[in-house]
This record gives structure tokens, C-alpha cells and sequence, in this order.
């Protein structure tokens, strides 16, 4: 298993490189720069002093080989629009607060979401399963800015009970959680509910129940653990989309984190950080699915690393 | 033993809830000096740590605090970058040679007095005695010196605004040719600096209203590309407030500057600048989190919050609209076809009608537009031209047909480019290309650019005469009120040697007479009414050769909670209130919150 893991990473390092490439070639061919844009045109001269000041005027290759050579001792240079910090520093400042916004939606999400699964699919055609399934219709469907945009008119405008906004305290973290656990809530639901469905149809339950095993059993040892399996393959890729914020959610709710500096450094024009962005996104996206793959080991018997 | 098993199912349920539910508070969010709204004044007579009493109907010195939304911007300082800055100069912790006062004419600051000489080439400004920074270092003429030297630097964003003063070799010194010692700014001695300027600038005391002084002993390097500004060792003020902090994200928060001894003193105790987006801004301030919205344009109140406000009573008490100098037009490539041809741009400029533009998608939010200066501006003529490019559908065509294009029959597809639309920017959009459709037959498609693609582009059009951006909607808003300004984004002295390519102008226009008119205007002084004659002769031969066709003059609104207090909000002598385009960067920026209301 050591040597899968092995093979996995070394694999990574190769994706890491071309996607880098990519990413590379691609910002640098978008119009406009890391300046400020004025009212006016700029002359020749200020256009060659600002590329200067952003190491902009050397070919494209050596501005790669050069923020290659940085990767390699982990500096992701300079951001350009927070001049004054790394693009690791400035990650570490900000993440932190997506993070633990992140961890309280996917504790919500799943404290809420699994459950709901469960109760719909034990419940299956009845009147619960139709008001769970209502709930995450509503949750698919409607974009989190709008769950947001609705919380903030009526727990803090008509209500007066939590502020717009802000990240000062408990008070403040209540609307973001909510409006963001809403989809992934819908999602987590709706993949239980199908996975017990099919797991209780199983021979081996009506097996288990035909030997006479009381109902925690069967639903603990035989339902539930067989339905894990499809699960984790959905819910794993959730939660580096959960951990890394969303533009909308963090700019609704004022939220200072890292969630809104996936579009806005593309904005800026921020090569550093876009492209220190994509890095961590594919790490993240890569381990994720590492982990999901080797939990199969131990969720499914049949799984085995050669 | 299915029902035990349900006994689980719920006792998940509930567990799963009361985590969502776990981040509540007990109490309901305590709102940071959020101010009452039927408050008692404070008992006796409120004093703030500069000694400056307030008004009777003061609240209590701690809840002198006014909070404004803002966006989170790069630098800390006008010398570092204008477009990405966390305005200082608006928040008052930078401080001026001249500030203007609600009527924009320029009032002694540090500045005390000035004086220009006979040839109109050198001015003499003589400056405050006892001025300090706010770490007590005295502020010198030296201090003007060096900041003019670090505008005066290639990479800076509005070293084009300070080229307009005409300063002795500062193109010179711009591109390194010659040392920075030789910028025509001096300092005679402490208290007395001299700028020696080509040519007679009648306007340049306007502009020493934005001459937002740099600390030299903090800065030190002229070259520093404005990280200087962002080590907070370094935050020490000239202006009124001082900054507290800055939580990187959150906000900023000013406090006023004990050390201040300028004729503007600080009223409010704090100014905090919580860092949001527009979208959200006009929710935070019904919920009382903010003090006041809206002044730039930017989209605090977009249509939608505009059409709430004026169906509210209470909140149309708060609005204060005020018309900006700023005109929102369309331009062509005039030096390719179709729009090297005169008549086909003049049947464009007849074949949008304003009045249906600025009451329906842009109610409130503009007046039409026939010019290039708005209303009350120096040197505008708006009466005198408003029936030039006048809404005329058959006369439209009849030009658009002969010009050989009968019907639109033949004419290009176009592409109408537009800069970081808000929502009200492309209401507009959308209805121009309607009523081209409409009243010419012509098919415009509209296309959103971010601003420095858009800006890109323009500039390929005008230096490499790429040809691809041929028609586009953009705003210009005014640097400082003075006729040459707005004028200045079409011509202006020109170099007779120079290829159409660096004309002065930004767009692919250009007319001799026009430039000549511009530069004769722009050096006459002492004589306000001739300069503007000439400017007024220049807008007619840009608006009968449309270069343009002005759309709608932008209103600046704002709301303004009616506890808040000063002279600002009260109306200048055209009967208007300038705040929103002053807040703390005027003389009569002193504000305060009060029992009562406005």
C-alpha cells in the first residue's frame, strides 16, 4: 500500500507540472495587466516601467523557469495585489477563516444531510421521504447567494436577530453556515437515501434479517456499511469544494477568507496567486481522491492494492 | 426494535440540527456602536482628544463614530497608486496643500497663502509654521518637494494628472533624464516652496488640492513602488485622522489625530471603513451597521435599492443625489470605416434617445447628456448644444441613407464594447443597442470588458490603430473642475511633429483646431471668461464632428443616516449637496452625530 501511495504522489508531481504549464500559458494570454488602470491611456515608457516592476518584460519561458526555480525552495513569489505578503502568507492568513467556515457547513451538511438520507430511505414513499426529497429539490436548485441574499432580509433586516455580515463571532458565523450547507446538504441526503434504498434491497440484509438479527444490526453492521462505499466516492470531492470557500457566500456575509480570491486575483491579474491557487486546488483535489481511494480498503473487503 | 432504531434516527436528527444550529448566540447580535435612534444628547458639553467642542445636540464622545462600506483596495497612500488605493485623502489621514470647499474652490490648508508671478510662471505657496506629522516630525516644505519627486516617477498611475500642471522638466525628470533635484518644485526654506511651471497653468492651484503630502523622513526612497505604505511603523498622518488599524479583509479604523493643528479639525472620534462588496452594502445600512452608503460609483444603490428608497418615505429623508461631473458617452474609431464617415456618426448621435434612457432603466440615476461638460461645470455650454445631436429617428435614417447604407442595408455587425458594467451601465447598454436597431437598423451586439482588458484595448486603438474596437460606451469623470479637464480627454496642446498615434486625447479622434483652441485656453490667466469662451468654441466643433454622443451625466446617490451632522450636508451655492463626492476631503468635512436629526 506504501508503494501505491508512492506511485500516486509521483503521479501528482507530473500532473502538477503540466497543469502548471497550462495555467502558466493561459493567464499570461488574457489581456490587461497587475496595474492599476486609470482614466487615461498610458504612455510606452510608464507601460515598460509597470512590466519591469512585475518582472512582466522577460520572455514567458523565463518568467515560468524563474517561478519554477521559487516552487521548487516552496516560495510562490510575491502576490501583486497584496505586494507586501507571499502568496503562501497570504493563503495562511486567509484560508484559516474558510476553513473553519468549511468545517462547520460539512459538520452541518453531514450531521444533517446523512440522517436526512437515512430517514427518507427507511421511510421510503411515505410522507417524510416526500419532504425530504421537497428540501432537497429546494436545496439543488436554488444557488446559495439566494439562500444568503433570503437569510440576510429575514434574520437581519425583518427579524433583527444576526447581523448582514462580518466575521467577528459566533453571531456571525450562523447565515454563511446555513446558506452554505444548504446544497451540500440536498446532495448528501439525496446519495444516502439512494444507497440505503439499493443496500436494504440486498439479498444478503434479507439474509441477515431471515437469521433473525434484530433491526440496529442489520441496519448498522449490513445496511449502512454496505452503503458507505457508493457514498464516499460522492461525498469526498465535496469537501475540498467545501474548505475552499465560495466567492458568494464570503462576499455576501463579509467573509475575510480565501473563497473570494479564486476570481478576484483573475481579476487583478494576479499570476502569483492565480496560479498558487490552481496548485493548491489539484493537491487538494488529488489527495482527496487518494484518501477516498484507499478508504475503500477498509469499507470494501474485495478492494485490495496490487 | 424498529422502534429503537427510529429512537436513533431522531436523536441523529436533532443532533444534526442543533449543530446547525450551535453557532447561534443566546442574545441578539450586539451591533457595535450602532447609534440609537432617539438618543439623548450627552450631559454636558462633549470635548474629542483634540480639544474641539461639539455641538449641543452631540451624543457622547464613544459613539462618535462613523462607519462607511468600502472595497479593499492595494496601497494606503495617493502616492503609491490613485485607482487602488484605500483612499486616505477621503477618509481624511492624508492632508493637502489647498482643500476645496463644498463649492470645489480651493481654501488655504497647509497652504496658508500664495501668490503667482507677473509671467504667471512661478508660484510662491507659504505654508503653516506649526504643522507636524503625527508622530510629531515638523512638516516642511521638503516634505512638498520630495512627494512632487515621487509623482513625478514613470511607474506611478497618476503621473499623467500631475504632467497637467506644467511643471518645469518634469518629463524630463519622469524619464530619467534628468536628476530629481531639477523638478521645477523647491523648497526656498522651510515654509516656502516655489513651483516654476513651461507655461502660464491657471488651474494649477486646483490641482495643489490634490497634492496629498508624502512623510519624507518615513518614505525616504523616491523610487519606493509604495510598499512603504504598508508597513503600519509607517502609518503617520498629516490630515485630521490618524489610522488605528487595519485588519487586513475586515475594515480600517481611524481615529482622530491628537497632533492636528490644521484649520479642520476632527469632529467625529473615529472613522471605521468596513471593507464590503456593493451588492451588500445598502442591507447593512437598514440594518443600522452603517452610518452612510452610496457617493461613488460604484453600485451601492443600484436601480433596485433606488426604486426602494423612493418608496419610502423614510428613507428618501436620508438620500442626499448629487449630479456628478461625470458624462457617460459613446465614441467611435473615426479614422476607420464606418465611422470615418461624418454623416454615419451623426445619424447615430440622432438616433438614441436620452429622455427615454434617463427615465426609464436609469431612473435616478442620470440626466440626459448632449455634451461633454455637464451641467454647472466650468466653461459648459450645455443649453447651447443640447439640440445639436437632438433625438430625430428620420433624420437619422435619411443620414444613415446617405451615407450609403439605405435601411442599414450593407452595414457592419458592431460590437459594443462597454468597461466593467454595473447593472445600470448596461440597462443603458442594452437600450442603446434596442434603439439602434430600431430607429437605424443597425445590429449591435454588447460586450462586457473587465477594466484593464477594456483599457487595453483602447489604447491598442488609439497607439497600433488595431481597428477592433470600434464603438464602445465608457465614463469619464472629472480630476478637478476646471474647463480644460473634461475637454482634456479629446485634445490638447499638441506636438505638430507627432504621428495621429501620440496625439494628446485618448480616443481615435483628432482636430487640429480643436487642440489649438485647448492649448490657447489652457495658459490664458487671470481671465476666466475668455478661457471658457474658447472651451465653449472647442465642445462645439467636438459635438457637431460627434466625435461622441453623450448618453446621460451619472447622479452620485447616497444615503446618509439623519443623526449625522456638519456643514457638508448642508446645500452649496448651486444649491447642492456635495458630500458624496467630499466626504473628509474638504474643508467642510467636519461631521458629527447628533441627538436630533438633519
Amino acid at each position: 500500500m506504501v508503494r501505491y501511495i508512492l506511485t500516486r504522489l509521483l503521479g501528482l508531481i507530473f500532473v502538477l507540472l503540466v497543469l502548471s504549464i497550462i495555467t502558466f500559458w493561459l493567464m499570461h494570454g488574457v489581456p490587461g495587466g497587475p496595474w492599476a488602470y486609470g482614466q487615461q491611456l498610458m504612455s510606452d515608457q510608464q507601460l515598460a516601467a509597470l512590466k519591469a516592476r512585475y518582472g512582466l518584460d522577460k520572455p514567458i519561458w523565463e518568467q515560468y523557469l524563474i517561478w519554477l526555480g521559487g516552487v521548487v525552495r516552496l516560495d510562490f513569489g510575491m502576490s501583486f495585489k497584496h505586494p507586501d505578503e507571499s502568496v503562501t502568507s497570504l493563503i495562511g492568513r486567509t484560508w484559516p477563516v474558510t476553513l473553519h467556515l468549511g468545517a462547520m457547513t460539512l459538520l452541518v451538511a453531514f450531521g444533517v444531510g446523512i440522517p436526512l438520507g437515512i430517514l427518507s430511505a427507511v421511510k421510503q414513499n411515505t410522507w417524510v421521504d416526500y419532504l425530504a426529497t421537497l428540501m432537497s429539490i429546494f436545496g439543488f436548485v436554488t444557488p446559495h447567494f439566494v439562500w444568503g441574499i433570503l437569510f440576510i432580509l429575514t434574520f437581519a433586516l425583518y427579524l433583527k436577530w444576526l447581523p448582514t455580515g462580518g466575521w467577528d463571532g459566533p453571531q456571525y458565523w450562523v447565515l454563511p453556515v446555513l446558506a452554505y450547507a444548504f446544497a451540500p446538504i440536498a446532495t448528501i441526503s439525496r446519495y444516502t437515501r439512494a444507497s440505503v434504498v439499493e443496500a436494504l434491497r440486498a439479498d444478503h440484509v434479507r439474509t441477515a434479517r431471515a437469521k433473525g438479527l434484530n433491526e440496529r444490526a442489520v441496519m448498522s453492521r449490513h445496511v449502512l456499511r454496505n452503503a458507505l462505499i457508493p457514498m464516499v466516492t460522492v461525498f469526498g470531492p465535496l469537501i475540498p469544494d467545501l474548505i475552499t470557500g465560495s466567492i458568494f457566500i464570503e462576499a455576501i456575509f463579509r467573509v475575510p477568507g480565501l473563497g473570494s480570491y479564486w476570481v478576484t486575483s483573475t481579476f487583478d491579474r494576479d499570476y502569483p496567486m492565480i496560479i498558487g491557487l490552481v496548485m493548491l486546488w489539484a493537491v487538494l483535489i488529488a489527495i482527496t481522491y487518494l484518501i477516498t481511494d484507499i478508504l475503500y480498503v477498509f469499507l470494501d473487503p474485495r478492494v485490495r492494492f496490487r | 426494535m424498529r422502534r429503537s432504531y427510529k429512537v436513533f434516527l431522531v436523536v441523529s436528527l436533532m443532533a444534526g440540527l442543533m449543530l446547525a444550529a450551535c453557532g447561534a448566540p443566546a442574545a441578539p447580535a450586539s451591533q457595535p456602536a450602532a447609534a440609537p435612534e432617539a438618543a439623548a444628547p450627552a450631559a454636558g458639553p462633549v470635548v474629542n482628544r483634540l480639544g474641539v467642542t461639539l455641538p449641543d445636540d452631540a451624543l457622547p464622545l464613544d459613539q462618535q463614530v462613523f462607519r462607511y462600506p468600502a472595497t479593499e483596495a492595494t496601497y494606503m497612500t495617493w502616492d503609491a497608486s490613485v485607482y487602488d488605493e484605500n483612499e486616505g485623502d477621503v477618509y481624511g489621514w492624508a492632508d493637502s496643500c489647498v482643500r476645496p470647499n463644498k463649492d470645489f474652490d480651493p481654501q488655504p490648508n497647509i497652504c496658508e497663502s500664495w501668490s503667482v508671478s507677473e509671467d504667471g510662471l512661478v508660484w510662491t505657496f507659504n505654508l503653516q509654521q506649526d504643522k507636524v506629522w503625527s508622530d510629531g516630525t515638523p512638516l516642511t516644505a521638503n516634505d512638498f518637494v520630495f512627494t512632487f519627486q515621487r509623482y513625478a516617477r514613470p511607474d506611478y498611475d497618476f503621473e499623467w494628472f500631475y504632467s497637467m500642471m506644467g511643471i518645469k522638466n518634469w518629463a524630463q525628470v519622469v524619464s530619467g533624464e534628468l536628476p530629481p533635484e531639477e523638478l521645477g518644485v523647491k523648497a526656498v526654506d522651510d515654509h516656502t516652496l516655489t513651483i516654476e511651471t513651461d507655461y502660464p497653468v491657471p488651474y494649477l492651484i486646483r490641482i495643489m488640492a490634490d497634492a496629498w503630502v508624502v512623510p519624507q523622513h518615513i518614505v525616504k526612497d523616491r523610487l519606493d513602488d509604495g510598499t512603504w505604505s504598508l508597513k503600519p511603523e509607517n502609518y503617520v498622518s498629516a490630515g485630521p485622522f490618524v489610522l488605528e488599524s487595519y485588519e487586513r479583509g475586515r475594515r480600517l479604523t481611524f481615529v482622530a489625530n491628537e497632533k492636528y493643528t490644521g484649520p479642520y479639525p476632527p469632529m467625529v472620534d473615529k472613522v471605521i471603513v468596513e471593507f464590503m462588496d456593493p451588492q451588500v452594502r445598502f442591507a447593512a445600512y437598514k440594518n443600522g451597521e452603517l452610518d452612510a452608503v452610496g457617493g461613488g460609483y460604484t453600485d451601492d444603490l443600484p436601480p433596485s435599492a433606488m426604486a426602494e428608497i423612493m418608496a419610502n418615505p423614510d428613507l428618501q429623508k436620508e438620500l442626499i443625489s448629487w449630479p456628478n461631473f461625470i458624462t457617460y458617452y459613446l465614441f467611435f474609431d473615426t479614422w476607420n470605416p464606418p465611422f470615418d464617415n461624418l454623416q454615419v456618426r451623426q445619424a447615430f448621435s440622432h438616433a438614441i434617445d436620452r429622455d427615454r434612457i434617463v427615465n426609464g432603466p436609469l431612473q435616478y440615476q442620470a440626466v440626459a447628456a448632449y455634451s461633454m461638460n455637464p451641467p454647472g461645470f466650468p466653461g459648459e455650454n450645455v443649453e447651447g448644444l443640447k439640440d445639436v445631436q437632438a433625438f430625430d429617428p428620420e433624420k437619422a435614417k435619411q443620414l444613415l441613407a446617405d451615407a450609403g447604407y439605405p435601411d442599414g442595408a450593407g452595414f457592419p455587425k458592431l460590437t459594443l464594447y462597454t468597461r466593467q458594467a454595473n447593472p445600470a451601465l448596461t440597462n443603458a447598454a442594452e437600450a442603446i443597442a434596442a434603439m439602434l436597431k430600431t430607429n437605424l437598423n443597425v445590429d449591435v451586439e454588447i460586450q462586457n470588458l473587465d477594466y484593464g482588458s477594456y483599457m487595453d484595448a483602447l489604447r491598442a486603438q488609439k497607439r497600433n490603430q488595431s481597428g477592433n474596437f470600434l464603438f464602445a460606451l465608457v465614463p469619464y469623470e472629472f480630476d478637478f473642475v476646471d474647463g480644460s479637464n473634461m475637454l482634456s480627454v479629446w485634445g490638447g496642446c499638441e506636438n505638430p511633429d507627432a504621428p495621429l498615434s501620440q496625439m494628446p486625447g485618448r480616443h481615435t479622434w483628432y482636430n487640429q483646431e480643436y487642440n489649438n483652441l485647448l492649448c490657447e485656453a489652457g495658459q490664458i490667466l487671470g481671465d476666466e471668461d475668455r478661457r471658457n469662451e474658447l472651451y465653449q468654441q472647442a465642445e462645439r466643433i467636438l459635438i457637431e464632428d460627434v466625435a461622441l454622443v453623450p448618453i446621460y451625466h451619472g447622479i452620485f446617490n447616497a444615503l446618509v443616516k439623519p443623526y449625522m451632522k456638519g456643514p457638508m450636508f448642508e446645500p452649496n451655492s448651486a444649491g447642492q449637496v456635495t458630500w458624496n463626492r467630499f466626504r473628509f476631503s474638504s474643508r467642510e468635512s467636519q461631521i458629527y452625530k447628533s441627538s436630533g436629526s438633519r
